[in-house]
């Protein structure tokens, strides 16, 4: 049997294993051991585990990893996240759809400290979607609205998928952390045009004008202040020190842990029980990442033994001439499809490999191409039939929203992320403008 | 349906034991990772002068042990990423075999990554293996890390499958973390 038959094969069984719920790290390596061991023999397939794990492991900037998980771990065990939804609606009350409007905010605030957009859907549902249905906001706003912010985090840096995504492309990681930034502030001020406009024209979307609306004291906003600033320090503080050169992306996590923890310290949240608990879901988190990171190194071995990325490259450049849109028309595909039951990291790790050959084969910018991957990974949680992060919200909410709601809620949601899409895809410079004026 | 509390054997008790006592050396090491790597960068910034050997150290010593050492508790929790989405419209039978053929497959297959990874450990060990800095360090050490955690997640991973098959009992499949988290 030929190579690349072989590696079709592999592709196949890797799927439906992980169908029959194998853990992804084992589906990934297990097939491409007993795939290399097929084409070559018993030497080749064991010799890439004593040469691969322990190398790529031992990686300095792979450690930004389990820092920043640990930063985002602190900021919700602590409690950092949990008073921000009630202190940023102060300020916003005034917006038609103001509660909606804050949810974006403090979801993208949310997801981008704690670098997971279903734990941030799953936080707030309890926490901001209760407080919008108790004044009589539409239900498929309320859940939309939350199912979908949560996904800005990934793009508005410090970001995991950014930072395995550097490692795994060869690029820059502070180039990609500066390219993400205009790309979700630009999504996030789509998603609030989009509620204020369709609250001013439909007032009974959140529950009546304005004037009826509560008023808050000086004093409010003042103690509101309070609960709004760590997370923007925070973010603040790690990006500052990386644009200045104080420190490396890499030293950044150890950074940004260390100020979530003197934070919450400083706010007299820190108990040895919250740093404790942060730390076991840190290193919990950390070692089932890396247990798929080495099945998509032995992947990656076992495709490129078998041919199949370069064939393929080359069977889809020459079926779309080398277009990018067209590549990234395809790419939207699979992710979408995809989506629908792994999280952001897995998915990106599981494809990259078959990804990476042919967006260097079209020639095209890997940081740009990053963005991109990343925005559509994050469209892939939230859209039917299959969103993880609905499913994660309907699991919070139980039975008060109707899994009908939250997807109709979030359709408007995922049309702003088209159009955010498009002009990520469209307008090149809008990711990689801040980068060449940073480093050029 | 609530099970009473399951019988437990000292096997597995103790295999749970060493299991929870790899974490706690796991949670120490990140820990030290992000102290090591604040004193670092706090004395660049004040002193100029870094601490010799903090990229080997963490690289090598933190980060190696800490994900390997890990993967047996991460077994434990039953927090390894699989896909739940069909499992779960299985009949119960079913999944008690799907479950249980999945589990040896996984521990088959970190058999195989815990021997070779133990023999590498062996030799490495014989040859005092260092690694190019610009003083001597030896990485030896952390290649047990390797075949200990894989070696004993082996063992966790038997024991999951053998309480699902004799006492039809699937570990919990709900993301625990995130609930903990929220």
């Amino acid at each position: 049997m030929s190579s690349g038959a072989i590696g079709i094969i592999g592709i196949v069984v890797t799927l439906l294993l992980m169908g029959l719920r194998v853990p992804i790290a084992v589906a990934l390596g297990g097939v491409s051991i007993a795939g290399i061991i097929w084409m070559l023999d018993f030497q080749a397939g064991f010799g890439i585990i004593s040469s691969v794990p322990f190398n790529f492991i031992g990686n300095w900037a792979l450690t930004a990893v389990p820092m920043f998980l640990l930063m985002g771990y602190i900021c919700t065990t602590t409690g950092m996240t949990n008073g921000l939804f009630r202190a940023m609606r102060i300020f916003l009350s005034r917006l038609p759809g103001g509660l909606a409007v804050t949810g974006v905010a403090a979801s993208a605030l949310f997801a981008s400290a704690s670098g997971s957009s279903v734990a941030t859907a799953s936080a707030m549902a309890r926490i901001a979607v209760p407080e919008m249905l108790s004044h009589k906001y539409d239900k498929g706003l309320a859940s939309g609205v939350i199912a979908a912010s949560g996904t800005l985090g990934s793009l508005i840096p410090p970001s995991i998928l950014m930072v395995l995504y550097g490692i795994y492309a060869e690029v820059s990681i502070g180039a990609l952390f500066v390219a993400g930034f205009l790309p979700g502030l630009v999504s996030a001020l789509l998603y609030i045009g989009m509620i204020v406009i369709r609250c001013h024209l439909n007032p009974a979307l959140y529950g009546g004008k304005p004037d009826q609306k509560e008023r808050f004291t000086t004093r409010e906003k003042l103690s509101a202040l309070r609960e709004v600033w760590p997370l923007p320090i925070l973010i603040f503080a790690v990006l500052g020190g990386i644009f200045t050169g104080l420190f490396s992306p890499t030293e950044a996590g150890a950074v940004g842990a260390i100020v979530a923890a003197l934070i919450a310290a400083v706010r007299g949240q820190l108990s040895l029980k919250s740093f404790k608990d942060a730390v076991v879901f840190a290193v919990i988190g950390t070692s089932s990442i890396f247990a798929i990171l080495i099945g998509t190194l032995f992947f990656t071995r076992f495709l490129v033994l078998s041919g199949l990325p370069t064939d393929l490259a080359d069977a889809v450049l020459a079926l779309t001439g080398g277009n990018p849109y067209l590549i990234i028309l395809g790419v939207a595909v699979i992710y979408v499809v995809l989506g629908m039951f792994v999280e952001s990291i897995g998915l990106m790790l599981l494809t990259l490999p078959i990804i990476l050959p042919l967006v260097n084969g079209a020639d095209m910018n890997l940081i740009w191409f990053g963005i991109i991957v990343i925005k559509l990974l994050e469209i892939g949680l939230v859209t039917p039939p299959i969103g993880l992060n609905v499913y994660v919200i309907k699991g919070a909410l139980g039975s008060t929203v109707s899994l009908q709601q939250i997807f109709k809620g979030v359709t408007w949601f995922i049309v702003m992320d088209v159009v955010a899409l498009l002009m990520i895809v469209y307008i090149p410079q809008m990711s990689l403008f801040l980068p060449t004026v940073m480093w050029d | 349906m609530i099970d009473p509390k399951p019988p437990s054997h000292p096997i597995e008790n103790s295999i749970i034991l060493v299991t929870r006592t790899m974490m706690v050396i796991c949670c120490a090491f990140l820990v030290l990772m992000m102290l090591h790597v604040g004193a670092d960068i706090l004395l660049k910034i004040l002193f100029n002068s870094p601490i010799t050997g903090t990229l080997e150290t963490v690289s090598y010593y933190y980060m190696v042990s800490l994900v390997f050492l890990a993967l047996p508790f991460v077994e434990l929790r039953n927090e390894h990423v699989s896909v739940d989405l069909f499992f779960q419209k299985f009949p119960r039978k079913l999944q008690i075999i799907v479950y249980v053929l999945g589990t040896l497959l996984a521990a088959f297959y970190y058999g195989m990554f815990s021997y070779i990874t133990l023999r590498d450990a062996i030799i490495a060990t014989n040859q005092q293996e260092t690694v190019m800095a610009n003083f001597l360090f030896y990485v030896w050490p952390s290649r047990w890390a390797l075949p200990l955690g894989s070696g004993l997640l082996v063992l966790m991973l038997l024991l999951n499958s053998v309480r699902a098959a004799l006492r039809g009992r699937l570990p919990d499949t709900s993301n625990s973390e995130m609930e903990a988290v929220a």
